[in-house]
């Protein structure tokens, strides 16, 4: 207890009361052995109370000289509990042991002294924390400076923002309150890649009326389809367009299609050999599997080969993309298509799988049609869209015999690709399709 | 200016409130000759004698009970309970008497009455001597509760407390009764409920804590070197929620932190009400690091229960990679 008087010149330390007006308590262990140096708190010994178990600090430094007892003595309150050697040395640390127990002191009477008690009946207040000045007190203000720099926006937009690589703090917000809406990310998305702002011209430009008579149905121009809508406008807006259609025979691709269908023991579509002849197509005619950085004024040519492949959804066109197109087998690519045109219908695609793409495939053929003037899933700079097969009487080496035929259209970034290398990659494509040992 | 211990500043804000309103008087287990399981009390009786220094029977219970009696009699009681284990007992008469009497008697009667409480672990005690019940408290209407993180709030707190019309419920953290100084103006002040604290103003995220973790909070936030805001709600109830709004939406992430167990804990309240009103600022989810859902451990184990800095760190973190 702090009432009990400890020696002046700390050459032993007398048991305090470890609480509630106990008389004695079990020594369970020493945690120092004679010619210890301890210091303020240094922990002495473990005792057993009736309640706890208690570690035992020393109430100053000093060399500890002898311990009053062994493991199971019982142990007398106001009794020395261990000696400490009296050097010269101690009464000098004795101030170190004193100044902050003793600051209290001329505060008021009656403020407990820590010195010489346990500070607690129960478990142990051994351990001083300190803070470090940062925390200092400071006088309290209302903390009232504006927010600044940081935007407002749903954690759902924010996530589109990370997702599409956009410092969402950078997006003007045009929603409610200032907030960053999910369409403000997308048009800083396009205004940033494309540099280019048609909106304004638009604006200045009168829209012809609209003759609202015999509407049966109002559909609102937004979400999917207002998107497809965008992209498509901004491609024919930046892209100057050209377009070169030619035909393949692929007769024997058929046959060999079929043969190796039974051979995976899959059916496949011609989807997956005219993939793989655009690949090889692209190794040999680079610069149609690039991108046009219009923000940055660059080509950028691509090493790999991402093809975007076009979907038909009830939502609308989507371009979901088979990422390292030339290193996938055939039953890959069939597979691959499969899978991400099933996620484009059922719209789990997430936003990455649609971005990258650096050559678009659009196989409209499977609905219908022959040639097509396909518009470039911009900024890649070519598109091939591939029409329906069809039997047809060919000629070849002056004799007519029943084939089948392939209807492909490329269109092309003209900014970007010529007129000349256009035909020559859409030649290679069809020599590869007519020669298919060479995809197999 | 003196620098005291949180024991010490609370001692001198009791010996000064007895010495200006004689209706103020201790009672509890051991607070007269003993002053006090953690002895701080000490001194007490000698100096205001037995009638205002009243040491009672062993009956939680009957420590509120008679203090409610008391209070709505026209004293100012200031009961102890010597551990927050223990006041289960009281649970009772705390929600069913002391919080309803104002609605009860429709403002006739009040309970100005301000129950001391040891709070929390990391002192090595054994069962139900460790326990960090805040959120029980918190949840009940009709009670304040506070926390102090350090002798100088815990003296103008407590004062507060003192004065206050209502029952309060002044929990302190005996894990930081002796551990930590500051200096502590020999003058009377006060700091009123329900005002947070901002420990450090930060950028990048805020800190959300009120007693003895407050100071495991200051350890990590040292440790991870980014700007970081700490807040001490100080007061759990009524809460200080237009702070950590302002702060959690200039910065947009938050960590809460408490000893007290996961489900249900104040933790819990702070998250949601961020959520509600700063939720167009969240980069992050509100993350927590807090106890676990467990009976508090003996003493073997506290300090694997207890949030330290390295927890808060791995919080704090994680919370700005997200």
């Amino acid at each position: 207890m702090a009432g009990l008087k400890q020696p002046d010149d700390k050459s032993h330390f007398l048991l305090p009361d470890l609480g509630e007006g106990l008389v004695e308590a079990e020594l369970i262990s020493w945690r120092v052995k004679p010619g210890d140096v301890v210091t303020t708190s240094s922990i002495l010994a473990e005792m057993q109370t009736d309640k706890a178990l208690v570690e035992v600090p020393s109430p100053w430094p000093g060399t500890v000289s002898e311990l009053c007892g062994k493991p199971g003595d019982i142990m007398k309150v106001g009794k020395p509990l261990v000696r400490y050697a009296v050097s010269g040395a101690a009464p000098a640390a004795a101030p170190d042991a004193k100044g902050p127990a003793c600051v209290g002191a001329s505060v008021a009477a009656g403020v407990p002294q820590a010195e010489g008690d346990q500070g607690t009946v129960v478990g142990t207040m051994s351990g001083a924390l300190t803070v470090s000045d940062r925390f200092a007190r400071k006088p309290e203000h209302t903390v009232a400076a504006p927010v600044r720099g940081k935007v407002l926006a749903t954690p759902a937009v924010r996530r589109i923002a990370r997702e599409m690589g956009i410092d969402i703090n950078k997006v003007a917000g045009t929603g409610h309150s200032g907030r960053v809406t999910a369409s403000d990310v997308h048009g800083f998305a396009g205004g940033s890649t494309t540099g280019f702002a048609p909106r304004t011209v638009a604006a200045s430009i009168p829209m012809p009326p609209v003759d609202k008579d015999g509407v049966s149905q109002r559909i609102a121009f937004r979400g999917v389809r207002r998107k497809i809508a965008e992209g498509l406008e901004r491609s024919v807006r930046t892209a100057v367009h050209f377009t070169v259609v030619d035909e393949a025979d692929v007769t024997a691709l058929d046959r060999r299609r079929r043969e190796y269908s039974k051979v995976v023991g899959q059916k496949l579509s011609m989807m997956p050999f005219i993939m793989a002849a655009i690949c090889r197509a692209l190794r040999k005619h680079p610069s149609l599997n690039a991108n046009v950085d219009d923000t940055n004024n660059e080509i950028l040519i691509k090493g790999v080969i991402n093809l975007s492949i076009a979907v038909d959804t009830d939502s609308g066109l989507m371009v979901p993309v088979v990422r390292n197109a030339d290193q996938c087998t055939l039953v890959d690519l069939a597979n691959q298509v499969k899978v991400l045109a099933g996620r484009c219908r059922d719209r789990t695609i997430s936003r990455e799988e649609s971005m990258g793409g650096t050559f678009t495939l659009s196989n409209v053929g499977s609905y219908g049609g022959m040639f097509a003037t396909p518009i470039i899933n911009y900024p890649e700079v070519a598109i091939l869209a591939v029409g329906r097969t069809k039997e047809r009487v060919l000629v070849k080496d002056g004799r007519f015999y029943a084939g089948l035929v392939l209807p492909l259209s490329l269109s092309c970034d003209h900014r970007v690709v010529d007129g000349a290398e256009g035909a020559r990659f859409l030649n290679t494509v069809v020599g590869l399709l007519e020669e298919p040992s060479s995809l197999l | 200016m003196a620098t005291l211990t949180l024991v010490q500043a609370i001692n001198l804000a009791l010996i000064q409130e007895m010495e200006k309103d004689d209706r103020v008087i201790l009672l509890g287990e051991d607070v007269g000759s003993n002053g006090g399981v953690f002895r701080v009390t000490e001194g007490l009786q000698k100096r205001f004698g037995t009638n205002r220094v009243v040491d009672t029977p062993l009956a939680e219970s009957g420590i509120i009970g008679t203090s409610i009696g008391l209070a709505m009699a026209g004293l100012r009681p200031v009961p102890e309970i010597q551990f927050e284990g223990f006041l289960g007992p009281a649970y009772d008469q705390l929600c069913s008497h002391a919080a309803r009497m104002r609605t009860r008697t429709r403002g006739t009667f009040t309970v100005p009455m301000t129950v001391r409480v040891p709070v929390g672990g990391g002192i090595h005690a054994p069962e139900l001597h460790s326990d960090s019940p805040e959120a029980f408290y918190t949840h009940q209407p009709g009670l304040k509760v506070v926390m102090p993180s350090g002798p100088y709030d815990a003296k103008g707190l407590l004062i507060s407390a003192l004065r206050d019309p209502d029952p309060v419920i002044f929990f302190e953290p005996k894990r930081i009764y002796r551990a930590i100084r500051e200096e502590v103006p020999e003058d009377e002040y006060t700091i009123p409920l329900g005002k947070a604290r901002v420990v450090c103003e930060g950028t990048d995220l805020t800190v959300v804590s009120w007693g003895a973790s407050v100071i495991q909070c200051m350890q990590a936030i040292e440790a991870c070197g980014r700007s970081i805001e700490l807040i001490d709600l100080r007061t759990i109830y009524p809460m200080d929620m237009q702070t950590v709004e302002q702060s959690v939406s200039k910065t947009g992430r938050c960590v809460i932190v408490h000893e007290a167990p996961r489900t249900c804990g104040v933790g819990s309240e702070v998250a949601t009400q961020i959520m509600e009103k700063c939720f167009l600022h969240l980069e992050a989810p509100v993350q927590r690091v807090t106890g676990f859902d467990t009976i508090m451990p003996y003493y073997k184990l506290e300090l694997e229960y207890l949030p330290d800095a390295a927890r808060i760190q791995r919080g704090i973190e994680d919370c700005l990679a997200y």
